[in-house]
């Protein structure tokens, strides 16, 4: 199949972990274990398939070469043209996938194949009995890679090993859903080896339960909800609605299940890394569900994009929420309904930070009832938007009719 | 979240904090717990699940292997039959009927056409979804140890020979483990082609049903909701317009050898970009060779049969004339037909193992396969046209005679 | 002595000066959102005289971070 299944990977790690960590944990010099934490990732993705190696080696090299030059020209003239060439470079083949999949997916598996075939045949073999996948880990290791290089720009990041930057590209626990962690939440230990700590251990494990109890106690159940994409023309309105209501939570306990399991195969790791969501469900205004929903996407997109757009400055504040929205967006996807997505969220952003200004919003808190009608307002706003995510745009309309009742026509 | 819980409980409960605080005990507590809650969800979906085996057409019905897959079918109860027949091939052994309803079985077939008093057979159908070389292997240990007498396999000219193709059931590698950890020969190449995941699932499913049957207890699952709240599916313009949507990937999937083998695929080169295509149709078939993964399992499998009593019928599926006329494909069929009958002839006990590395052209001359959308006859899949039973011909007799020979043959040098 | 910048952040945010130090970042204080941070951005061009560059603002991530930008700029605190 394309898409590797999320679980797959992680029962892997959490098997390697599982062989791992007495090593990991004997390991005095800080060095060697960023070194053990590199091959780790590189295994996790190696035993899914070798030729996703063949991308992302050179891939993080490339990085740890950008953010090398990065350092090395800070200050001088070139430093801004070299900053900008080395993002573009970054941003190649993330947005060749999502403007191009089919060639870019074809390219991706195919070129990879091809180079263990001819230059390492064992590895061809291996790969060979292997599936055609999707380009896993992508958008992750795109930004991820991007934060590091735009953190070293403004002097955020000192001058980095290579088996530093390694270990944090390799970082396996976040490498195929997140969440998107900076630098500094792996690298500043210093020269001090992590050590075992029983309290995060037993954390680490709790917290991997927790999200597999999400995963396939809360969510999978719920699974089914995502066909009323398919079948919302031959559904009553009703329907419609109440099992894209289910989706909006089956897509939340899903993505936060996994995220917890990362967070905890992290922490095992001995690495404390921020978490994703925190009830985003229960926001009573749209600015408050960004802060809580994939926040490590909307804290990346804050420092890189709200920030340097001058979201800080009133005058180019708006300017700099729609940047930043419009970044969220298209991460996902490079598509019109992504777009769209992005515009309406941007445009909410805006209408809720001018309420914000308004003295009316300023008067005394407001009543618990009111926090109740406003979290389910946002909630509602929420969902109408998520069809956009789900669906291509030639079904849009005919969705959001069924929703108001109309039959379809299409 | 956690740690606010933890704090919550700690406060809740003594100082000494058993139970709550991070501690080897909370830990062992946990897994006292899963435990506990795993041998009654166990019972609870023991009970669930036994009720859902389903019956086809009170012909045969359902016979759960170990790692689930739900294509094998017992002809009837154990050991009615003089004769344990296990039919081990892929979809090629599936027959489409004249009113395109249920499919027929050739096994099936070739019991009718044994004489009235050697039809007591009990027949052990492994029909797989496409025929893969580690599946096979699988599916001949697990015929051996439901003693079967006489094992038939048919041997995909393509996919059983080529490693490059992927695995359509993800599960096949640790089902593969878990039959081999006796043949080291065997379970060091699945060291290197194998995940750690499937080494855990090899360990664990034998004990957990959930595990054994994950496809029906996923649908358990995830039927929960359909009961309060059903979705009609009927595929209307939106499930359509998807579908088109979706197909731009489909090729991608196949994108490796075989499918310029086969004409299946022929359909969607539209959404192929044209480099792919010439990528593709560069590849010769006339030169490949055998992949040693693939020669290794088959090797494991001739052994299997070496090492058991039972006779066995081996055989290369037969192609439709379509498909040999492709350039490359006849001569690629025959040599992998040589390698087949060369490997069989060279053992000691050959006499039990018969093989047929291409069908006589009288008998395959009156093979019927299927008619696709396109006009084009498909490669392998059989279908009756005029009349039922004209989709096989004369081959159900043929096998019939082969395997009844055989058997005899085999029963007469045991008693001398 | 009075620490000017953990007083100003104290006022801007609404939390006590007690709670804060040069560790804290956003991650630690629910309050310092991006409304809030822009307010500090304006909070310390005015108290200080300065006037920060974005790269200086991407940089400041925590309370440590804003005071070594600051003190990079002549400013004593």
């Amino acid at each position: 199949m394309l898409d590797f299944p999320t679980i797959c990977f992680f029962v892997n790690l959490l098997v390697i972990q599982a062989l791992v960590l007495p090593l990991y944990y004997a390991i005095r010099v800080s060095k060697w274990q960023q070194a053990l934490l590199a091959i780790t990732g590189m295994v996790s993705l190696g035993v899914i398939t070798p030729r996703l190696l063949v991308f992302y080696v050179p891939f993080w090299l490339f990085v740890a070469l950008l953010h090398r030059v990065t350092c090395w020209c800070r200050g001088t003239r070139i430093a801004r043209v070299v900053f900008v060439l080395s993002l573009v470079a970054l941003l190649v083949p993330l947005v060749a996938w999502k403007l191009l999949p089919v060639h870019f997916v074809n390219l991706f598996n195919l070129l990879t194949h091809h180079f263990l075939w001819t230059y390492c045949r064992p590895l061809g073999v291996i790969d060979s009995i292997k599936d055609y996948l999707l380009p896993l880990g992508l958008s992750f290791a795109t930004f991820r890679a991007l934060d590091l290089l735009i953190q070293t720009y403004v002097d955020a990041i000192p001058r980095q090993t290579i088996s530093r930057i390694l270990a944090y590209g390799f970082f396996a626990p976040v490498q195929i859903v997140g969440p998107l962690v900076e630098f500094r939440e792996l690298g500043d230990s210093g020269n001090a080896a992590r050590r075992f700590r029983l309290d995060e251990f037993v954390s680490g494990a709790g917290l991997v339960f927790i999200g597999l109890t999400k995963v396939y106690v809360l969510a999978f159940p719920l699974r089914s909800s995502r066909e009323i994409f398919t079948y919302a023309d031959v559904n009553p309105t009703l329907t419609v609605w109440l099992h894209l209501i289910l989706f909006t939570w089956y897509f939340y306990l899903n993505f936060a299940g996994f995220t917890d399991i990362a967070v905890g195969a992290a922490r095992l790791f001995g690495y404390r890394v921020q978490g994703n969501f925190n009830r985003p469900y229960f926001r009573s205004n749209i600015q408050l569900f960004w802060a809580n929903w994939h926040m490590s996407l909307t804290r990346w997109a804050q420092r890189n994009v709200f920030v340097p757009v001058g979201g800080y400055r009133k005058r180019t504040q708006t300017r700099a929420i729609f940047a930043t929205m419009m970044t969220i967006a298209l991460w996902h996807d490079i598509s019109i309904p992504l777009a769209l997505f992005g515009l309406i969220h941007a445009t909410a952003l805006y209408a809720n930070r001018l309420w914000q200004d308004h003295p009316a919003a300023k008067r005394k808190a407001p009543s618990r009832f009111n926090t109740i009608a406003a979290a389910c307002a946002t909630q509602l706003f929420v969902t109408l938007t998520f069809p956009l995510l789900a669906l291509p745009m030639e079904a849009i309309p005919m969705f959001y009719g069924r929703l108001i009742g109309l039959e379809y026509a299409g | 979240m956690l740690d606010k819980l933890n704090h919550r409980l700690k406060s809740l409960f003594t100082q000494s904090g058993v139970g709550v605080a991070c501690t080897w005990v909370s830990v062992l507590r946990i897994a006292v717990w899963v435990g506990v809650f795993m041998v009654i969800g166990q019972h609870w979906l023991s009970q669930k699940l036994t009720a859902t085996t389903t019956t086809r057409a009170d012909r045969f019905f359902d016979m759960q292997l170990p790692f689930g897959d739900p294509m094998v079918f017992r002809s009837g109860p154990a050991a009615s039959g003089d004769m344990r027949l296990a039919w081990i091939s892929g979809s090629d052994a599936q027959v489409l009927p004249l009113d395109k309803g249920d499919f027929d079985l050739l096994p099936l077939r070739v019991r009718r056409a044994m004489p009235p008093e050697q039809r007591r057979i009990d027949i052990l159908g492994y029909v797989l979804e496409s025929q893969r070389i580690t599946e096979s292997l699988h599916c001949v240990r697990n015929a051996l140890a439901n003693d079967a007498d006489f094992v038939v396999l048919s041997i995909h000219p393509y996919w059983s020979f080529d490693v490059r193709t992927p695995l359509v059931r993800n599960y096949m590698v640790a089902s593969a483990i878990a039959s081999n950890w006796s043949y080291p020969r065997t379970l060091l190449p699945l060291l290197f082609v194998s995940e750690p995941r499937d080494w855990v699932r090899a360990i664990f499913t034998p004990s957990f049903l959930a595990l054994q049957i994950q496809p029906e207890f996923n649908e358990l699952l995830t039927g929960q909701l359909d009961q309060v709240f059903a979705i009609n599916r009927t595929k209307g313009r939106l499930a359509r317009k998807l579908h088109e949507h979706r197909l731009v990937y489909y090729p991608s999937r196949h994108a490796y050898t075989y499918w310029i083998l086969s004409g299946v695929y022929e359909r969607y080169t539209k959404y192929l970009p044209a480099w792919m295509i010439s990528y593709a149709s560069h590849r010769d078939a006339a030169k490949m060779t055998n992949a040693p993964y693939n020669e290794l399992m088959l090797n494991s499998i001739i052994t299997a049969l070496t090492h058991s009593n039972a006779a066995a019928f081996l055989y290369i599926t037969p192609l439709s004339d379509t498909e040999l006329a492709k350039p490359g494909i006849s001569e690629l069929v025959a040599r992998r037909a040589k390698y087949l009958e060369d490997r069989v002839k060279s053992l000691d006990i050959n006499h039990r193992i018969d093989v047929l590395g291409e069908f006589p052209d009288t008998w395959r001359d009156e093979l019927k396969f299927l008619i696709n959308r396109d006009g084009q006859e498909d490669y392998a899949h059989l279908a009756d046209r005029e009349h039922v039973g004209d989709a096989t011909g004369q081959l159900p007799n043929f096998m019939a005679h082969r395997i009844l020979k055989k058997l005899a043959d085999v029963r007469k040098r045991h008693a001398n | 002595m009075e620490d000017k910048l953990i007083i100003l952040f104290a006022q801007v945010l609404g939390v006590s000066p007690e709670s804060l130090s040069d560790a804290t970042g956003p991650e630690d204080t629910d309050e310092w959102d991006s409304l809030k941070a822009m307010e500090l951005v304006s909070a310390i061009e005015e108290a200080f005289a300065v006037e920060l560059t974005t790269a200086e603002i991407m940089k400041m991530r925590t309370i440590g971070i804003a005071r070594e930008v600051i003190r990079g700029k002549g400013i004593d605190i």
